[in-house]
């Protein structure tokens, strides 16, 4: 994976309309992490879905189906947010997909974003880079760059590598509740769900791979350290082989 | 709030016009629910439409792409849409693309 070396969050889902949300909720938590006004937050949201619009809708064939999307966010001076896939690629003369359709996304992107490259995936796809001079607070970063593995993604779920852990707790809680509705568990256990949220992101770089059954949740950590959660006011939580289940009681 | 990424569409009359409040957010997984309520809504055969994205929390270019598509086709056939302002983000992509200066915006239902 080549997308940027030092991301500070890593989030993959399916080339999926319904995953491009995540994106958001995930670009949200780093904004709320690192004090982004909510006009810029806005911007960045409104260009990176462009990009990920663009992967759901071209990069993977009919035939190959949904592919993986994994966006990258780095946070320095600016915030630098990379969009790849490993689809068809963009072709040996466009530069950028889109315009020729008449789309509204790539220029959206170029009006929003101070810098916006693209260039090829290995061993195949595309790297989109987007740079937004939005000026976040400073954040603590990891020692190492956060990273959520090469296995293919099950059906249904996505992979959250938070390396910084000023950006873990607002992000967890956000995919989480996510997950959440997905899951259709009720609006009233969503501080539940917070809580466990918090506890996922004193994780040392949480990596986790968040899925939704009928009423439950489901979320499986890279080392089974969670602490034990037990049953909550509405919630039932249990805790094996890495692989946490939250139900409602 | 409403569940991230969900859009709900009511329908109500007002001031003799169909009116179309959206809430939510207005994205590639969603836009061809609005374009299946615009049809439904050009089939009760009133001249005037109106889109309330007042409670439309975000919108991409998908979703405005499906809210010219209804201009265009409405204003082919001798209707109007109008379109009340939405929300900062809502109103940015509008402003961006110049879509504020085409689509017919009103203040208010």
């Amino acid at each position: 994976m080549g997308a940027t070396a030092t991301s500070d969050v890593r989030l993959t889902v399916h080339s999926q309309a319904d995953d491009v949300t995540l994106v958001r909720q995930v670009l949200s938590g780093v904004g709320e992490a690192a004090g982004i006004d909510g006009v810029d937050l806005n911007d960045v949201n409104t260009a990176v879905t462009e990009a990920c619009n663009n992967v759901v809708m071209h990069a993977y064939s009919a035939s190959q189906g949904a592919g993986e999307m994994t966006v990258d966010v780095s946070l320095n001076s600016v915030l630098v947010v990379t969009v790849e896939d490993h689809g068809r690629g963009i072709g040996p003369v466009r530069g950028v997909r889109g315009p020729a359709e008449g789309g509204l996304g790539i220029p959206v992107m170029l009006a929003l974003a101070s810098t916006v490259e693209y260039r090829e995936a290995e061993p195949s796809g595309t790297i989109v880079r987007m740079c937004f001079d939005v000026r976040p607070a400073p954040v603590e970063h990891a020692a190492t760059p956060a990273a959520n593995g090469s296995v293919a993604l099950e059906p249904g779920t996505a992979r959250l590598a938070v390396g910084s852990a000023t950006c873990a707790p607002a992000v967890c809680r956000r995919l989480l509740v996510a997950f959440a509705a997905r899951a259709r568990l009720s609006s009233a256990t969503f501080p539940e769900v917070e809580e466990i949220a918090a506890a996922l992101a004193t994780l040392p770089s949480p990596a986790l791979q968040l899925g939704a059954g009928p009423r439950e949740l489901l979320v499986q950590t890279g080392d089974g350290a969670l602490p034990e959660l037990g049953t909550l006011n509405l919630l039932s939580a249990t805790l094996a082989g890495g692989r946490l289940r939250v139900r409602e009681v | 709030m409403g569940e991230a990424g969900k859009l709900e569409i009511d329908e109500r009359s007002a001031n003799g016009r169909l009116v179309l409040e959206l809430r939510g957010e207005l994205d590639l997984a969603n836009a061809a629910q609005l374009d299946r309520a615009i049809a439904q809504a050009e089939s009760a055969d009133r001249s005037e439409l109106l889109l309330d994205l007042s409670g439309v929390e975000f919108i991409d270019s998908t979703g405005l792409r499906s809210i010219l598509a209804a201009h265009e086709k409405l204003g082919g056939r001798g209707g109007r849409l109008l379109v009340t302002g939405g929300q900062p983000q809502v109103a940015r992509l509008l402003e961006l693309t110049g879509a504020d200066d085409y689509l017919n915006i009103v203040s208010a239902p």
